[in-house]
């Protein structure tokens, strides 16, 4: 049973889409540091307008804006 | 949750209020609001809920069909799931809350990632022509999507997706592979 992202909500099966391949870590290798630590919000902020402006070619105006709403509902960032 | 998805896929977004969602819930109206404060959180939290479960089953089926058709097939299985759901979506969203938009935006980023990195390895075998994967997502997408918001058009009654997905994913396929 996958587990989701806390900071992007991508669900984790395998144990390389952990960060660092750790099942205990709550985040995917995707948000994290290359030291392992999760990214804080102003660069998921922008790894995630980035991510949504490569998969579907919107604005970057746009895609921010998406991705603010989706990191609005994701764990680790309720309330920023 | 579950009332109102099903009766959002059978009315449509705009023509279900919250007394019948309570009403197929078989709950009051009042104890509806203590769950949502409004009826736009629970037309988010529907919507929501559906994306998880799309970002779920594509990443899943996506670990088992490695190749650019073999996760289109799996993206028409996801769909079919929720088809009435989805076509009253994307009818609607241009009249729900700004947020439903925005939250679509990011379901389809999640579907697009999945597709491009099939079709990545197939461009990188020569399979495949090389594309972007922002335009080769739309291309697709944007054919998926007028057949589903245009349902009545393709279909008399049942699913599009049963009817049409086939013959959408064999086009696509011609207009992206390399001809050897």
């Amino acid at each position: 049973m996958a587990t989701l992202c806390i900071a992007c909500g991508m669900p984790m099966e395998k144990a390389e889409e952990f960060a660092l391949g750790d099942r205990s870590r709550n985040y995917c290798r995707f948000c994290a540091r290359p030291d392992g630590k999760m990214q804080d919000f102003a660069e998921k902020l922008k790894s995630l307008t980035a991510f949504i402006v490569r998969t579907q070619g919107l604005t970057s105006e746009a895609a921010q804006e998406a991705a603010r709403e989706m990191m609005s509902r994701l764990p680790a960032w309720s309330g920023k | 949750m579950d009332a109102a998805y099903s009766l959002f896929s059978q009315r449509g977004f705009l023509d279900v209020n919250t007394i019948d969602i309570a009403e197929e819930a078989g709950i009051s109206h009042g104890a509806l609001f203590l769950h949502f404060s409004t009826r736009d959180d629970l037309v988010n939290a529907v919507i929501s809920k559906f994306g998880e479960e799309i970002a779920k089953r594509t990443h899943h089926l996506s670990e088992s069909r490695s190749s650019l058709r073999g996760i289109l097939e799996a993206h028409l299985d996801c769909i079919r799931e929720n088809e009435f759901f989805y076509s009253r979506l994307l009818r609607d969203i241009h009249s729900l809350p700004k947020n439903a938009g925005l939250q679509l935006t990011c379901i389809l980023s999640a579907v697009s990632h999945h597709i491009f990195l099939a079709a990545q390895r197939e461009i990188e075998n020569g399979n495949i022509k090389p594309v972007a994967s922002d335009l080769l997502f739309n291309t697709w997408i944007g054919l998926l999507h007028h057949y589903l918001m245009n349902r009545e058009l393709f279909v008399v009654s049942g699913s599009v997706v049963e009817r049409h997905g086939n013959n959408l994913i064999d086009h696509f396929m011609k207009l992206v592979t390399l001809k050897k």
